[in-house]
């Protein structure tokens, strides 16, 4: 492996055990007695002892972090304080509707970003350049709740093309669950490739300017030919750290939008086990969509020593 | 560029400048909103009258009314003044310990400067909602909560925004021949680099301002931040979503203050950005 | 009469789009070149010279507009369409550019960034075009050819670069290759092996050459014609021996005098040398008359009104200028 991809892997196994211990000490730490938490001011110091002791809450700190980075690895998350079974389950069953929502948005922004952003760039200053600037603009201002709200009554409450929200489960058929998917994935993505948009096109525009797009003309290619063989794969490396950066933010309004499509992902998994006290569920929750980031950065990372080989032929 | 005469042309050229102009407009339009809901609003934006639940916009009520009979034009001046708020506060918060940790790091480099660039590439990993969530867990959903939050999630920003600039002006000979004459660099930071970062930071604090009231409303919007019946914007969605199907000009007007008042933030950055930035301001 | 030239360019301007409004920036300019001949435009940075040669490509940066006539093969090029502008860029004619660092495509390898006129013009598969290129690779003088055709420009120094640059140059084995500073961003080591090769290389294919450069000497020793160019006209052109035999405008004399010389049989080798008073002038405002008046010692009030007429100095030589009586020391007004 190169020392930059070696590098970065270091890197990435540092930032997931900083993440972990932020997760553990704010959560774990700062709340108190979880016991007094969820078993309220009225319990006795035995249910209290029990409590402690059933959930490993008397150790010191310390090996409570380490146990429970140990069973984070094996896959174990803990027991939920109010279901009072392994979190893993219950999050493993909404994450199967968060990481499609958010994988699909993704796809859709880049899909977007990328067309609208080269198109923009290669009409610099023509209509359909002024048009998708002034649409992007407005797009960025758009909070993405209001936007799938008015999704909502465009599509469901006037159209009625779509059902205003809820999922029916993969269960029963994947159709079905997928075109409940679908206004939510828009709604997410339109922010995002709004911004995307703007970043292509400043990318696009940036390279259109290099002394080897000139060369490249003068080889005799065509303003198309020099745009899709020479400008696109120069231009993309900007945008990818972009997207990476994205990822966070589209994670993080998967988690708004499912509210307002009452989806059942992990967003509302988080909500109900903040009104129970539920540490652990939150705990899991957080410090697993905190992981996610933070490796589909990584991956971002790798990436670009595909798409540049001045980074996979350093050999420091 | 030099101080004496700019200002007049810096504020000739910003009348002409599209973005500047248009973002400015809104933004104060907001800010209006804001000040003239602290002395007036046309019914008290908590009143409820529960016989004119859901009226249609009328000359009575010019935005209607919402699912309590409260005037929503009175709901949407004082939400104003919540979204101003909170932005003010986080956006403060992330500049001034954003700004000092940036102005650190260019001023000490090494590890000081390595430290603080892995905890800005690191924060990346907990977007605003998710600190709020955390927060939220702990000590119940709150304005304050926001604020945290969205601090948070600012000050990496600051920081690593502002030791770019501060790097930038250490470099410059004037700074060498301040340290030559053996100033020392907490000196020479307050003396030179700020001054000469000052517009960065406005440009950045701008753009910040319009991310947090984006953050502020999704928060509210979710319950984990501003919590009636303090009117606010996202809170304010949230209720209009119960009653989409019944009353769904509710939704409508809410999200136009939020989207006037990020628009209008965001136009007045690019803006800033382009009047302040000497490599662009001649072309313009 | 002598056959019709290869190329010739008849009353070309160019005019740029500025902040403070349109500027010509070529102003009439007009010359020809035979088949095989090498020509060299001479001047400092912003006469010009650059613009002329995108302009003959067809290659102008947007807000640029050229106007007037370049004739190459029956047609006007100034007035062509894009795809049949397409078809002879690269092929017919070819040009390299000042910047090796930055004129290659830092994500494609060597190989395939030289065969992409081959597979564009000559219609070669990829591999034909690779096998190609390593014969080209190998013309320019790059050792172990096969293996760097998978090099990245960033693997390679500045000298093998631009090496580089002219094998995709000559791939088409063009009848024009148009050099702009092609040595300028080099180390002067590196410059004189360059200079070598595109001499060599202009000599072995027969194909014409025009070298832009703002060095008197690298024009002396690589070309047959030279044009100076001063804001944006040529203010005299002709056969190389004969204009450095006979330096008739005042510019082009300041630019001899500013030139270093260490050759040998020169009268004071270390005398200090000579500079062009003033600078480019404005091509916002510019003078209606003698654009060099300004600058020059020569200058009398008829240089400041009247516009300089063509003056021909000897065979094929002329000079745009009032005081050739002075510079020659010819005492006869023309």
């Amino acid at each position: 492996m190169p020392a930059f991809l070696l590098k970065r892997f270091a890197t990435l196994i540092a930032t997931l055990l900083a993440t972990s211990v932020i997760v553990f000490l704010v959560l774990e730490i700062l709340p108190g007695d979880p016991a007094l938490l969820v078993l309220g001011i009225d319990a006795t110091d035995e249910q209290l002892a029990v409590f402690r002791n059933q959930y490993g809450l008397d150790r010191p700190v310390l090996d409570r972090y380490l146990d429970w980075i140990a069973h984070l690895a094996v896959g174990d998350f803990g027991i939920s304080y109010a279901y009072k079974t392994p979190v893993w389950p219950l999050i493993a069953e909404r994450l199967l509707l968060t990481y499609p929502l958010a994988a699909s948005a993704m796809l859709l922004t880049v899909v977007l970003a990328l067309a609208l952003g080269v198109y923009a760039a290669a009409q610099h200053n023509k209509p359909g350049d002024l048009a998708i600037m002034g649409i992007s603009q407005l797009g960025i201002s758009l909070p993405n709740f209001w936007f799938g709200l008015l999704l909502i009554l465009l599509f469901a409450v006037n159209l009625g093309w779509f059902s205003a929200g809820g999922f029916p489960g993969w269960g029963d058929g994947i159709l079905a669950a997928a075109k409940s998917l679908i206004l939510p994935s828009i709604s997410l993505a339109a922010v995002q490739a709004a911004i995307l948009t703007r970043i292509t096109r400043s990318s696009v525009l940036e390279v259109l300017r290099e002394d080897f797009v000139r060369t490249a003309r003068a080889k005799g290619l065509s303003r198309q030919a020099v745009l899709w063989r020479h400008v696109l794969r120069n231009a993309l490396i900007p945008v990818i750290t972009v997207i990476g950066l994205q990822f966070g933010n589209l994670l993080a309004g998967a988690i708004v939008v499912e509210q307002v499509f009452s989806l059942p992902g992990l967003g509302r998994l988080i909500f109900q086990a903040i009104s129970n006290r539920d540490i652990e569920v939150v705990k899991a929750a957080v410090v697993l969509l905190a992981f996610t980031v933070v490796t589909v950065n990584f991956i971002v990372d790798v990436l670009y020593a595909v798409i540049d080989p001045r980074l996979k032929g350093r050999d420091v | 560029m030099s101080d004496g005469r700019s200002g007049s042309s810096f504020l000739r050229r910003a009348f002409r400048h599209r973005s500047f102009v248009v973002g400015a407009t809104l933004t104060a339009f907001v800010v209006a909103m804001a000040l003239l809901s602290l002395i007036w609003t046309p019914y008290a934006p908590t009143a409820i009258n529960i016989r004119r639940r859901m009226a249609m916009p009328s000359a009575d009520h010019w935005l209607g009314t919402d699912s309590f009979g409260r005037d929503v034009l009175s709901l949407i001046l004082a939400g104003a003044q919540n979204s101003l708020t909170v932005g003010v506060l986080a956006v403060g918060c992330g500049i001034v310990l954003g700004s000092t940790l940036g102005l650190l790091a260019a001023a000490r480099r090494g590890w000081i400067e390595e430290l603080v660039m892995r905890f800005a590439d690191f924060t990346f990993a907990f977007p605003a909602i998710l600190s709020a969530i955390m927060l939220a867990a702990i000590f119940g959903p709150s304005t304050m909560n926001s604020v945290v939050a969205i601090a948070i999630f600012n000050i990496p920003v600051f920081a690593r925004v502002v030791r770019g600039s501060a790097n930038a002006i250490w470099a410059r000979d004037y700074i060498l021949a301040a340290r030559s004459a053996g100033k020392g660099s907490t000196r020479i930071t307050i003396e030179h680099v700020l001054p000469n970062i000052l517009a960065v930071i406005v440009v950045q604090a701008t753009i910040q301002f319009a991310l947090a009231i984006l953050a502020e409303a999704a928060l509210s919007y979710l319950g984990l931040g501003t919590q009636p019946p303090t009117p606010s914007w996202g809170r304010m969605l949230n209720e209009a979503q119960a009653m989409v199907f019944r009353a769904p000009f509710l939704a409508v007007f809410p999200g136009c203050a939020i989207a006037i008042a990020v628009l209008g933030l965001n136009l007045l950055g690019d803006g800033l950005r382009d009047l302040t930035d000497p490599r662009l301001s001649r072309q313009r | 009469m002598t056959p019709a030239p290869l190329l010739s360019v008849n009353d070309l301007r160019v005019a740029l789009q500025t902040a403070r409004g349109a500027v010509e920036a070529v102003r009439g300019l007009s010359f020809t070149l035979d088949k095989g001949e090498t020509l060299g435009i001479v001047g400092e940075s912003g006469c010009g010279k650059s613009l002329t040669a995108l302009a003959l490509m067809g290659l102008l940066p947007d807000g640029a507009v050229a106007s007037g006539a370049v004739r190459y093969g029956g047609h006007n090029l100034l007035t062509l369409r894009e795809q049949q502008l397409c078809d002879l860029r690269g092929n017919r004619l070819a040009m390299i550019f000042q910047e090796p660092m930055t004129s290659l495509n830092p994500l494609h390898c060597i190989g395939d960034q030289i065969a992409e006129p081959l597979q564009q013009h000559l219609k070669l598969s990829r591999r034909q075009a690779r096998d190609r290129a390593v014969d080209l690779l190998d013309r320019v003088g790059i050792p172990n050819p096969r293996q760097r055709l998978d090099a990245y420009p960033h693997q390679m120094s500045g000298g093998q670069r631009q090496r580089a640059m002219i094998a995709m140059a000559l791939a088409c084995d063009p009848d024009i290759l148009i050099a702009d500073e092609p040595t300028t961003a080099l180390d002067v080591t590196i410059q004189g092996q360059i200079l070598d090769l595109i001499r060599r290389l202009v000599d072995d294919s027969g194909m014409a050459l025009v070298l832009i450069s703002h060095d008197l000497g690298v024009i002396a020793e690589t070309v047959d014609r030279v044009l100076v160019m001063y804001a944006g006209r040529a203010v005299e052109a002709g056969p190389v021996r004969e204009v450095f035999a006979r330096l008739a405008h005042p510019y082009a004399r300041g630019l001899f005098a500013a030139m270093p010389r260490i050759a040998p049989g020169q009268s004071h080798p270390r005398a200090p040398l000579a500079t062009i008073a003033g600078i480019v002038p404005d091509l916002h405002d510019l003078p209606s008359a003698c654009a060099f008046a300004e600058r020059c010692s020569l200058a009398e009030p008829r240089c400041r009104v009247e516009f300089p007429p063509a003056v021909s100095i000897g065979p094929d030589h002329r000079a745009e200028c009032w005081r050739t009586d002075q510079t020659l020391g010819t005492g006869t007004s023309p």
